[in-house]
């Protein structure tokens, strides 16, 4: 009660306080207990205690067809391999790869990006993190007489350590062997979807998790209109089996 | 000069309302998006040299392949490549033409690939002809009755470069009756890379 007593206290504490104690003084202990379940009850409605839990994602199984935005995937298994084609890890490294067949069910084409994106690379499996352009992070900390506030995104992104930009796949038509940019619609490519893999990772599945994408018409907030947005949503969620490294290492991940 | 406050009089109110009503009825009930919007297409068919204003157009050849044979890399098809010779013939200054697609009787559209030498795009000064391939991976259902539209404006974003611009819309003349045999041809595609094109593909014109 130190601070009631203070010169200048809080007005609307000052006010509040006698509005409890007026009220309070006339209720029995069961009253008091109710009151204050539902003042606390109130009190936490603004940090998001009555908003709906999210929705869990759908589970997802090797073999079975999903529909994520304009396409459908269907993801066959996960390998891993020294190298693919022209895909080449660093010494301590192996490639990863996710065999899936995508079909757009859609009208137009797709960027071959859009489910690049749809599918980040799994967690806390080893996948090497992008390099950041210019080591931001490294020469701000290197030059403290530079002057310059290092960007409020760099610092925020380095505390998680398996977290900071793991890097979108690299999409590969397993067919020929050759980077797919453009999906048409109406057909199905057997891809790869492909990251660079540390070899201390000896687990024998990946979590593999892929996101919502929402269409949108028209949008709101920029210029651009009729285009999927991937969401901060995970839409299927699985554990992916991963077949061991082949003996002799071929362009073709999916070759057996 | 006048002083004092104008009267706001019933007439001068009705006045006002009724020209901002029809104002709305007519932004509302015109069909002006389609004014705005609609691209002049100039149709046409294989062998055809097209007059787009900017460039005159002609597809010279059209194949289908099941593998393209570039430099560095041969590419597979998803389902058949239509491969599209093309040779433009820019009219009034540098141009490039930034559209090529292809559009089913669904009204399904594709676009073209960049593998194997294959062009997505064609720049062209005046004065001389240059001959593109176009190579576009589509279903066998997409082959009977298929267009190539191509124009200088990119079909992106709903043919938004193409608004009230000349187009190509090109039948590649494939009937009913020949997709069975293009579908089950095993043939292999060298597409030439972009260039000068030779006197039979219209490089000796004008």
């Amino acid at each position: 009660m130190k601070h009631a007593r203070n010169d200048g206290p809080d007005l609307a504490f000052r006010l509040g306080r006698r509005v409890v104690t007026a009220v309070a003084d006339d209720m029995s202990t069961t009253q008091r207990v109710v009151a204050g379940v539902v003042a606390a009850l109130v009190a936490i409605s603004p940090f998001g205690a009555w908003n709906e839990v999210e929705p869990q994602a759908d589970p997802l199984t090797v073999g079975t067809p999903v529909e994520v935005g304009p396409f459908e995937v269907t993801v066959e298994k996960a390998a891993t391999a020294d190298e693919l084609g022209h895909l080449v890890p660093a010494p301590g490294n192996h490639m990863l790869a996710v065999v899936a067949h995508v079909t757009n069910t859609g009208e137009v084409p797709e960027y071959s990006s859009t489910i690049g994106e749809a599918i980040p690379a799994p967690e806390n499996v080893g996948i090497i993190p992008e390099a950041p352009l210019g080591e931001p992070g490294t020469v701000t900390e290197a030059a403290p007489g530079t002057g310059d506030a290092p960007d409020g995104a760099d610092p925020a992104a380095s505390p998680s350590p398996d977290e900071p930009g793991l890097p979108s796949a690299s999409v590969v038509n397993i067919e020929d062997g050759t980077s797919i940019r453009i999906l048409n619609p109406g057909l199905t490519y057997r891809v790869a979807l492909i990251w660079e893999q540390s070899d201390t990772f000896s687990g024998d599945v990946i979590p593999l998790r892929i996101m919502a994408l929402e269409w949108i018409e028209e949008s709101a907030g920029s210029l651009d209109n009729e285009y999927w947005l991937l969401l901060d949503e995970v839409a299927f969620a699985g554990q992916i089996p991963v077949e061991p490294a082949k003996p002799a290492p071929d362009a073709d991940a999916g070759a057996q | 000069m006048r002083h004092g406050r104008r009267r706001i009089t019933w007439k001068g109110t009705a006045l006002v309302v009724g020209a901002v009503t029809a104002g709305c009825a007519l932004v509302t009930y015109l069909p002006q998006d389609a004014g705005v919007d609609t691209p002049f297409i100039v149709e046409g068919e294989v062998g055809e040299t097209l007059d787009l204003t900017y460039a005159k157009l002609t597809v010279t050849e059209v194949r289908v392949a099941d593998t393209l044979t570039g430099l560095s890399e041969a590419a597979a098809a998803g389902g058949t490549f239509v491969v599209v010779d093309a040779t433009w013939r820019a009219t009034q200054g540098q141009t490039s033409f930034g559209g090529a697609e292809v559009t089913d009787r669904q009204g399904r559209r594709f676009w073209p690939t960049n593998q194997a030498g294959c062009s997505t795009s064609a720049s062209a000064q005046p004065g001389y002809a240059w001959r593109t391939t176009y190579c576009f991976d589509v279903p066998r259902d997409a082959l009977a009755g298929a267009t190539v539209r191509l124009a200088r404006g990119g079909q992106s974003e709903d043919h938004a470069g193409q608004r009230r611009d000349a187009v190509a819309v090109i039948d590649l003349g494939i009937t009913p009756s020949e997709v069975d045999t293009l579908w089950e041809a095993e043939e292999t595609v060298s597409p030439e890379a972009p260039g000068y094109a030779p006197a039979s593909a219209g490089g000796s014109e004008g």
